[in-house]
């Protein structure tokens, strides 16, 4: 027998898979589970101070306002919840019709179309952010070409509402063209025969039967949009929402009501998101009743153009233009001022000939950018390849559903709030292993980019057939050796395009780690500190190169999902 | 040599008792298989002796060895799939070298012996072909060569023909013979086409519902049926309702609804009892005329010309429907509604206790 099925054999018997099963699990409670409890328990035991500083502050009592942090957190609290409630509805609104053109639709460039929504993907949120900013806010961007001479809009609710629309709009036209995909077209066949036109086809028998999959999608932008923190943070103005807060509290080291307002937002994102699956699945469509000449007069093919158009105009003018505005605006600073001429105002001179060498600081930040992400994606597969290859197997009997649900968690939590969790529990109020700074950026890159990784990968292991491990089996090969003979080279290609997601979140992650980071800095935090700075032109092009690193790798990850 | 022995095997899953105590012995170089309905837990009994499966009661022996506890990839067994189960991202060639790449069997050696497989399935020339690029029945030789490569003495089938053709099963039914009776193999295979476990087996076991209903030859099995749902299992069978009026050593008289009187050769001493009466659809006669008093009125329903045979449907007197197939050369098709004798042959005809759980299962029209 060779050596390696030897080893594999003998790890395959005895104690050994439930050691390493014991193993798994454990790296999922201490890594990815605890500092999210801890925050509850750190509130609690310090209630007191929280207290205080949250309820009754004793500076502002004077002015009879000790609950002044309440209210703020309630206000956020509220804008967050508003915005993420709109920026869901505009989705679904406008990503259904693009989701079906995209999922019914034959035409040609259908590929480069495809390729153009998932655009928003590969640009990390800050430069996003930073994109629309330019694109909305300022004289260079759409308030010039209508000759305003400044921005359309100042930053707050609108620009924040632009921003998480074009941030969300990949994810619900994805989510939703993989629903309508899934549908089988024979049942639309079947109402057409028997006489509805287009429009109540969809309203009667389409729209039913995805409805659990609109309803997911709707909680997914609900949830990335409620989270979303490194945009946000340079569009919102004072409008800060309740992510944004935990950073700027935490950056003026107000720690007790911080830790307070990510338990409270923690606490409601979980409950308001089993309510809403819990409800999702009572949520009916009104089918009995039809309209049959207005319907009819929906379905016609003008009318279906105009949809079209409109879905189009929306996509390019909302979502493609203000995330790629960043490169235009590049291109017409670079080599210096396009109204005065000035060359020291030029993003070339600003990065390269300036002073402060800021292109030192760009690679520095891109270094540590990339080294977070390397080890937070290798970690994470190490952890969690067992742990998906378990729930798709039912290795945790009955225990399965209580971690597959769990492992989601992260996920339903603002990054801004589980940075502030991690550098509770890991940072010296907590265990003291890690202050701010690389590792403990590391530590939060890798709580966050655990589901990204387990997820898809519980999806990739339940698509390998058992019966070729069967195969294996009888053919002589130990559970371990099949696993890497068989299972792993079946999903080679889905475990790498998991792996390029997973690496290109961590390098696109801005509110986590600007909570947890000391004087190590990622490029994402590096551009929300030179737009405040108001070095504009540095930050785009710090933007453009992190949006091309990302593009890049997004692209990998398609070609080897697509090629297989 | 490998035999194999199960002794009060069984599996739950759940609520469902798949195998229920299956007590079972197949002989070295023996071709053996399981036949039954899907989910009489046949394809559960193959698993449990290959280790896949572990039984909750009972006992495995192979070759007299308790294996109870022995891990499939230690049992050395082939196993052939029903879905192949042919690894996509190697070539046939690698696909068959597998086990044998396992073990740490030397190149040269692996290459010759992987040929001399391919050989033997007439699957040379694909060798380097992915399986992508297979039909079903390269496919299922790839599996074959597969299981065969080792060396291994006991061959498992879990319904190994299931997605072929009709046609190519044929073929395919005398290939896996050949192979096992010409390298003095065992094999269990799992079917549950009545017609592909006739023609392949030495003996086939019948299960239902978990539990063996009747082990013998193809031969003793379609002839002497020990029960009705063996009987209806192994070839189209027509079931009556009758009353035993009579009976002695030389044979009984019975009744059919209606009062139709119909004698049998079999004797059955419980005499006034309800009886279910079975007579293969081949074993009757049609005639214009009466045959003798065992022949019983009808009218002729329908007439199907299927080449080799004519199958007749008949209405009887008593309004009970009967299926005959006659051989097209001593038959021909009767008009709707014109009158029909059906010759119940008295040697011909079993008879079972009235089993008032099965009836649904039976067609006794």
């Amino acid at each position: 027998m060779s050596l390696v099925v030897k080893v594999e054999k003998r790890l395959s018997q005895g104690p050994m898979p439930a050691v390493g099963k014991a193993l798994t699990l454990a790296f999922f409670i201490i890594i990815v589970l605890s500092p999210i409890l801890y925050v509850f328990f750190q509130v609690f035991s310090n209630w007191g101070e929280v207290y205080r500083w949250v309820f009754a502050d004793p500076f502002y009592s004077k002015i009879g306002l000790g609950a002044l942090r309440f209210g703020m957190i309630r206000e956020a609290l509220i804008r967050s919840f508003e915005i993420a409630g709109l920026v869901t509805l505009i989705d679904v609104i406008v990503g259904l019709p693009m989701a079906l053109i995209m999922a019914r639709y034959e035409f040609r460039g259908k590929r480069f179309v495809d390729t153009l929504i998932d655009l928003p993907l590969a640009v990390p949120t800050a430069a996003l952010g930073f994109s629309l900013y330019l694109f909305w806010g300022t004289a260079d961007g759409i308030g010039g070409l209508l000759g305003i001479g400044r921005g359309l809009f100042s930053r707050g609710p609108i620009l924040v509402i632009l921003t998480h629309v074009a941030f969300t709009y990949p994810y619900i036209v994805r989510s939703l063209k993989a629903v309508i995909e899934s549908i089988d077209r024979s049942y639309e066949y079947v109402a057409r025969t028997l006489g509805a036109p287009g429009f109540t086809v969809f309203r009667t028998v389409t729209a039913p039967l995805m409805k659990e999959g609109l309803v997911a999608g709707a909680i997914l932008s609900f949830t990335r949009s409620l989270g979303e923190t490194g945009a946000t943070l340079i569009v919102c103005g004072a409008f800060e929402t309740a992510p944004v807060l935990i950073v700027s509290w935490r950056r003026m080291l107000l720690i007790p009501p911080t830790a307070f307002l990510s338990m409270v937002l923690i606490a409601t994102a979980c409950a308001l998101l089993v309510v809403l699956k819990f409800f999702a699945r009572r949520v009916g469509f009104p089918i009995r009743k039809v309209w049959p000449g207005f319907e009819r007069r929906l379905s016609g093919r003008a009318q279906r153009t105009l949809r079209d158009v409109a879905t189009y105009v929306f996509f390019i003018v909302v979502v493609l233009i203000p995330s790629c505005f960043t490169f235009l605006y590049m291109s017409r600073w670079w080599a210096g001022s396009p109204y005065t001429g000035a060359r020291e105002l030029g993003v070339f001179y600003q990065v390269f000939l300036a002073g402060d060498r800021k292109y030192l600081t760009l690679v520095w930040s891109l270094l540590t950018s990339l080294a977070v992400a390397s080890i937070s994606t290798l970690v994470n597969l190490l952890a969690g390849i067992p742990m998906a290859y378990h729930l798709a197997r039912g290795g945790w009997r009955r225990l399965k559903d209580v971690i597959d649900s769990l492992v989601d968690f992260p996920l339903m939590i603002p990054s801004s709030a589980l940075g502030f969790a991690t550098f509770l529990f890991w940072g010296p109020r907590g265990l003291g292993v890690a202050g701010p700074g690389f590792w403990l950026i590391t530590l939060t890159h890798i709580a966050f980019t655990y589901p990204y990784i387990v997820r898809p990968l519980v999806a990739v292991f339940e698509s390998v057939d058992p019966g070729l491990e069967e195969a294996a089996r009888t053919m002589g090969a130990p559970p371990l050796t099949v696993f890497r003979t068989v299972t792993l080279q079946v999903v080679k290609p889905g475990i790498l395009a998991t792996a390029i997601m997973a690496f290109t979140r961590s390098l696109s992650e801005t509110g986590a780690t600007l909570v947890v980071m000391g004087f190590a800095r990622t490029v994402p935090v590096l551009i929300v500190q030179w737009v405040e700075s108001l070095a504009l032109q540095a930050a785009s092009f710090a933007c453009v190169v992190l949006i091309v690193i990302s593009y890049l790798l997004l692209f990998t990850a398609r070609r080897l999902v697509g090629g297989e | 040599m490998p035999e194999v022995r199960l002794v009060g095997v069984s599996k739950r899953f759940g609520e469902v008792v798949a195998v229920d105590h299956v007590d079972l012995e197949i002989g070295d170089g023996e071709y053996f298989s399981l036949l039954g309905p899907s989910g009489c837990g046949k394809t559960t009994t193959l698993r449990i002796i290959a280790g896949l499966v572990q039984p909750d009661e009972g006992e495995v022996y192979i070759d007299g060895r308790l294996v109870n506890d022995v891990p499939p990839e230690d049992r050395n067994v082939g196993f052939v799939f029903q879905h192949f189960e042919i690894f996509p991202f190697m070539t046939v060639f690698d696909n068959v070298a597998y086990p044998l790449r396992l073990v740490g069997t030397p190149e040269p050696e692996i290459e010759e012996r992987v040929w001399k497989v391919l050989d033997m399935v007439e699957l040379r020339y694909a060798a380097d072909r992915y399986p992508r690029d297979l039909s079903a029945p390269e496919l299922q030789k790839c599996g074959i060569a597969r299981a065969l490569v080792k060396g291994s003495k006991l061959l498992l089938l879990d319904e190994p023909l299931g997605a072929l053709d009709p046609e190519v099963k044929k073929k395919f039914r005398e290939m896996l013979r050949g192979l096992v009776k010409e390298h003095g193999l065992t094999a269990v295979h799992v079917t549950h086409d009545q017609e592909e476990a006739m023609a392949i087996s030495d003996r086939i076991a019948i299960m239902r519902r978990g539990r063996i209903i009747q082990v013998g030859s193809p031969m003793e099995l379609y002839l002497r049926p020990k029960t009705i749902f063996v009987a209806n299992f192994m070839g189209e069978t027509n079931f009556l309702e009758a009353i035993v009026v009579s009976s002695s050593e030389e044979g009984s008289e019975l009744r059919l609804r209606g009062g139709i009187p119909v004698k049998v050769e079999a004797s059955y001493p419980e005499i006034g009892t309800r009886v279910i009466l079975a007579v293969r659809e081949e074993a009757l006669k049609t005639s214009k005329e009466p045959f003798d008093a065992n022949s019983i009125e009808g009218r002729a329903v329908s007439s199907a010309f299927l080449g080799r045979f004519f199958r007749h449907r008949v209405e009887l007197v008593n309004g009970e429907f009967i299926k005959v197939r006659e051989p097209s050369a001593s038959s021909r098709p009767y008009r709707r509604g014109e009158r029909v004798y059906v010759y119940f042959p008295p040697s011909k005809i079993l008879l079972y206790p009235y089993p008032p759980d099965l009836m649904d299962e039976l067609s006794l029209t």
